[in-house]
């Protein structure tokens, strides 16, 4: 095989060249407007817009439709010769939705420790009073990067295991628009790269929010970020429209509502305020890109413009997103806690709605982020009442899972363990916030927690479950163990001394601090912890590698669950359901005897009877 | 629908026209005749006015009684 | 009905559902970006605004979706020549709504410079706008060609349908964005 056929060097090629050509012609129109030819602003500008049109194009993604427009009849596209390797379509233009799934993860994996590295980096500086060894403006520059990210991870993350999880959840053979979802993972690449060059490009000082009139003045770094995160929003609308159609339209025969696993409900709603959100922050970042390279004045008072106004469109976008990253880790919490403790999972009906609960709870939220912003003052009360009411149906997700553990034959598996850790620290995170440690360490701490309750730990769990599925072989479950320690205590290490570094007046975001303060102890303490999370990390990573190496193989349910995706032999067929399942029952129906999720006739093996 | 088929649907089309143009002649009276607090009415003429486009352009009903056919 | 047939029929659904989906995403943009035209301007409007122009290509983009009606409805019973007429009249009046928002913006550097706070909210309203409709022209420009070839018949021009749709939609948009652009005060 020659390397000109794999997608991404071909996309790569192409797009450079279309950089440079966007470059180009930017230059001469600004030579014949009178202008300087170089400025860095407008013209990286739109050499990076044409790049990643040209990109798409080397990629491959456009050629369906193209054909469409010139020939009778368009034949689907091949991804890979069958000359290649089975790796190479991982690096291709590919349309089934194990391959897309498996992008994103790894993808999403990558973004993460690299965003892990830049925050272990700038919290060596902070470890101790004064300043060691980093710049205010490198430190502040990390710490956002480290923020935008990491929430980039976060959502190709979700993502992913949506991809890969949803199709085969509900009895579909792939998503409903299959090249629409290779487009929403590809948009994604081009972005990461631009997070990379950021800081070269001299970083950004503003935090991951961005917030004007800093965002306005901060140099090169700044314009690549809102390029990239602008690119990362459209994928995840672009995916969501994806999911919902395919929930909605492709579940096998049988599939009522209410017979769906709740990780489905959590993608409704999650792909929900995806789909109308993401534009709130679309604008905003857009509208900052706009006003750095045309002078238009959303954000100046002097030009008629309001700065609190980017921050409602904001976290009117950036609050319904914790709970866009949370959501679907409560799914996955909801799918492993009945496997391992063998018991229906308790209330099905109320945790499935109570996914809707939340969504629509977190749309009216946004201004507890904005209470010391000088936001007006009478939004205040009606903006406290809204957040409270959100902890409802959150608080019936964690009652459920309480209950369906209640005297149940609990195994305690890696996958489990995650569980109960995530379990734990969201609640620690749930400790509420107030306007007095708005910005300290405080708030870090908080919505650290949620994340790793919501996500982090949640993402960990499925990746321990659902491995020997994607792979065909199991992990270590010894080396898993071990990793799920070190992870626990690191984040406890980490994170409950920030929490008293908030209340005794660390702020977020600065590079040094008074040495009067005595905040150094804990600071080196928290520290530690971070190093110990990336040491964890480093287990956690040598295990994926080893095992789909060299694991055990899988059985087709080594976990002995009853939702379809372990129905099919591990790793699943190409087309998922040889013959399309028929739905017989509820998901959970663990330890109730003769109970059936779905008959799949005709497959190679029967599905299981669980008892 | 009195007329089937396409003679009736391209005269339906007509009289979408005739009713969206009304709207927005009305729009642009109230919007030039009347000095100030007009933003109510026009928020109201403007919805009334996306309604025929929806339903009868682009047949938002169809997601909801989905048809065998293209027709509709 | 045999299984084939249904699935044929959920592919037309499913194709439906998920423009809709984006429609619905796409609105959610154009709500933003008229809640930043309250918020930042109020109601607001300078008084040499071209009002009568206005007027003139909101109608103009109105009759352009009466054209893309009629195109769909001649291909859905199989007229393909009533069908690629109106296919090239709505270009046409797409193009010509285009020219009017060009002299729109002439007159707007003129006198609301997009560095001022009226001009701001109009430079980006207007320009959103216009970015769509010259995506939605250039989704019927690749309907033309498929178009003289034959390829749309009464069972199949779903592509006709959705583009339809699309320049449909841009239109609902402007139905907003006309008034609160052109006539509060």
């Amino acid at each position: 095989m020659t390397f000109w056929r794999l997608g991404i060097i071909r996309g790569i090629v192409v797009g450079l060249a279309g950089s440079g050509l966007g470059m180009g012609v930017t230059m001469l129109l600004r030579i014949a407007l009178g202008l300087t030819a170089w400025k860095a602003g407008p013209v990286t500008a739109v050499g990076t817009v044409v790049g990643i049109l040209f990109y798409l194009a080397g990629l491959g993604a456009f050629k369906y439709w193209l054909g469409w427009v010139r020939r009778r009849a368009a034949e689907e596209p091949q991804a890979t010769e069958p000359t290649q390797p089975h790796w190479a379509r991982y690096l291709s233009f590919d349309i089934n939705h194990k391959t897309i799934g498996i992008q994103y993860l790894v993808t999403s994996l990558l973004v993460i420790i690299v965003a892990g590295i830049y925050q272990l980096i700038a919290r060596l500086e902070t470890s101790q009073p004064g300043l060691q060894f980093l710049s205010p403006n490198t430190y502040n520059s990390l710490v956002s990067l480290h923020g935008i990210m990491m929430l980039s991870g976060v959502l190709l993350g979700i993502a992913g295991m949506m991809n890969y999880l949803v199709p085969l959840m509900i009895g579909a053979r792939d998503m409903a628009f299959p090249r629409l979802n290779a487009i929403s993972y590809w948009l994604t690449p081009p972005a990461v790269l631009l997070f990379l060059f950021s800081l070269p490009a001299g970083g950004f000082d503003t935090g991951w929010t961005a917030y004007p009139p800093l965002s306005l003045r901060a140099p090169l770094g700044m314009q690549l970020m809102l390029i990239a995160f602008y690119l990362v929003g459209w994928s995840s609308i672009l995916g969501s429209i994806n999911f919902l159609t395919t929930i909605f339209k492709m579940r096998a025969p049988g599939m009522s509502l209410f017979r769906m696993p709740i990780f489905i409900w959590a993608t409704i709603a999650t792909a929900l305020l995806q789909l109308v959100f993401t534009q709130f922050v679309g604008i905003a970042f857009l509208m900052l890109l706009l006003e750095r390279l045309t002078g238009l004045g959303f954000f100046d008072p002097d030009k008629g413009g309001n700065v609190i106004l980017f921050q409602h469109l904001f976290w009117f976008y950036s609050h319904p997103a914790v709970y866009i990253f949370v959501l679907p880790g409560l799914g996955v919490i909801s799918e492993v806690v009945p496997v391992f403790s063998r018991k229906p999972l308790f209330g099905y009906k109320a945790v499935a709605i109570s996914s809707l609960g939340i969504a629509f709870g977190g749309m009216i939220v946004w201004g507890h982020h904005m209470f010391a912003a000088g936001m007006e003052e009478w939004l205040r009360v009606p903006f406290m009442f809204t957040t409270l009411l959100v902890a409802v149906p959150t608080g019936i997700k964690i009652f459920s899972w309480l209950a369906t553990m209640w005297l149940g034959k609990i195994h305690l598996e890696t996958p489990m363990l995650f569980v109960i850790s995530a379990i734990v620290v969201f609640l620690i995170g749930g400790i509420p916030v107030d306007l007095y440690i708005h910005d300290t360490y405080w708030v870090v701490a908080h919505f650290h927690s949620t994340l790793f309750g919501g996500f982090v730990f949640p993402m960990m769990a499925a990746i321990h479950f659902w491995f020997p599925k994607v792979t065909g072989r199991l992990l270590d479950e010894r080396l898993g163990k071990r990793y799920w320690t070190v992870m626990t205590v690191g984040f406890l290490v980490t994170y409950l001394p920030m929490f008293w570094l908030g209340l005794n007046g660390m702020r977020r975001r600065i590079a040094d601090y008074d040495p009067a303060l005595g905040l150094g102890t804990m600071n080196t303490v928290a520290t530690i912890g971070g190093y110990l999370t990336g040491l964890a990390m480093l287990l956690f990573f040598i295990n994926l590698v080893v095992s789909a190496r060299r694991g055990a193989p899988a059985p087709a349910n080594p976990w002995h669950s009853q939702t379809l995706e372990w129905q099919v032999s591990s790793p699943p067929p190409e087309e998922n359901f040889v013959t399309i399942p028929q739905i017989v029952g509820s998901p959970y129906g663990y330890g109730i005897p003769g109970s059936r999720h779905a008959l799949i006739p005709m497959s190679s093996q029967p599905p299981e009877e669980v008892s | 629908m009195p007329e089937p088929g396409l003679r009736g649907k391209l005269r339906l089309g007509y009289i979408v026209l005739g009713a969206l143009i009304a709207i927005k002649i009305a729009e642009y009276l109230v919007g030039t005749t009347i000095p100030n607090g007009v933003w109510p009415f026009l928020t109201i003429l403007a919805l009334v006015g996306a309604w025929p486009i929806l339903y009868y352009f682009m047949h938002i009903n169809q997601l909801w009684h989905p048809k065998s056919r293209h027709d509709e | 009905m045999s299984r084939a047939t249904t699935l044929v029929i959920n592919r037309l659904t499913i194709k439906r559902l998920g423009l809709w989906l984006f429609i619905l995403s796409e609105s959610f943009l154009f709500l933003a970006l008229l809640v930043v035209r309250f918020y930042l301007q109020g109601v607001q409007r300078p008084t040499e605004l071209n009002q009568p122009l206005g007027f003139v290509i909101s109608g103009i983009l109105l009759l352009s979706s009466l054209t893309a009606y009629r195109g769909e409805s001649a291909i859905a019973y199989g007229d393909e020549k009533l069908f690629r007429r109106n296919i090239l009249f709505t270009l046409g009046l797409g193009i010509l709504f285009l020219v009017g928002v060009g002299i729109e913006w002439a007159e707007g550097f003129r006198f609301f410079p997009p560095a001022s706070g009226f001009g701001t909210v109009f430079f980006t309203l207007t320009g959103f706008h216009a970015f769509h409709v010259l995506t939605g022209l250039l989704a019927l420009l690749t309907l033309v060609l498929p178009g003289q070839k034959g390829r749309f018949t009464p069972e199949n021009y779903w592509a006709v349908e959705g583009i339809v749709k699309y320049w449909h939609f841009v239109d609902v948009a402007w139905v907003f964005i006309f008034p609160t652009l052109y006539l509060v005060s």
